[in-house]
């Protein structure tokens, strides 16, 4: 969201919370019009918090790889400067 | 000089707690494949027999990710999002194997929501090839 023009990656959260906002407000429809059961609801529904913890674990891979190409950059700077 | 060799021992240890997981070819196909099964599982929700062979190979992929990340270093947050499909996967199954009818829009959003877990984590295996 924010941190997109932070991280050079090409993921979009918004994009993730939407199509899974899409999928809980399907399974609301469904379980609405009977097309689902309840547990079959509560299963999906549940599956929503999974994928928000999922995008927060990718998302802490993702500072973590940007942290270390940061360290690495200036670590090769330093190198250069301790060279000369 | 003092300073700048301070700050290199700083940015080095630092560096060390940040060590993320490095790109993994075999981590890459196996997820890409999960994604591709529940893809082509969604298409054929209708057909019980095709959906319970598509629950066998969904199985076996997310189990290969799991033991294939739990032993490798610095793969810990990789083999937690392997956890959370190895369930995803148990759950469909269960409904399945319980003799029962799951519904064919369970099936379909259920697999969608496999996807879209799969996808991002897509996406980050694939931005730590960079």
């Amino acid at each position: 969201m924010s941190d997109q023009s932070f991280l050079p990656y090409t993921h979009d959260d918004d994009a993730l919370i939407a199509q899974t906002a899409r999928v809980l407000h399907d399974a609301e429809q469904a379980y609405n019009y009977g097309q689902i059961t309840k547990e079959e609801f509560e299963e999906l529904a549940n599956d929503v918090i999974q994928t928000n913890l999922i995008d927060k674990i990718t998302d802490s891979i993702d500072y973590k790889h940007r942290a270390h190409q940061v360290v690495q950059a200036f670590i090769q700077i330093v190198q250069l400067i301790l060279a000369r | 000089m003092r300073l700048i060799i301070t700050l290199a021992l700083i940015s080095l240890l630092s560096g060390c707690s940040l060590t993320p997981p490095k790109f993994d070819n075999n981590e890459y196909y196996i997820v890409a494949r999960i994604d591709a099964i529940s893809k082509l599982m969604h298409d054929e929700c209708g057909n019980r027999q095709r959906v319970e062979q598509y629950i066998e190979q969904l199985k076996l992929e997310s189990q290969t990710l799991s033991t294939y990340t739990f032993y490798l270093p610095h793969h810990t947050d990789l083999f937690e999002i392997s956890k959370i499909l190895v369930e995803d996967v148990d759950e469909l199954s269960a409904k399945y194997q319980q003799n029962k009818e799951p519904s064919l829009e369970y099936c379909k959003l259920k697999t969608q929501s496999i996807s879209l877990k799969v996808r991002r984590t897509l996406q980050t295996i694939g931005n730590l090839g960079e």
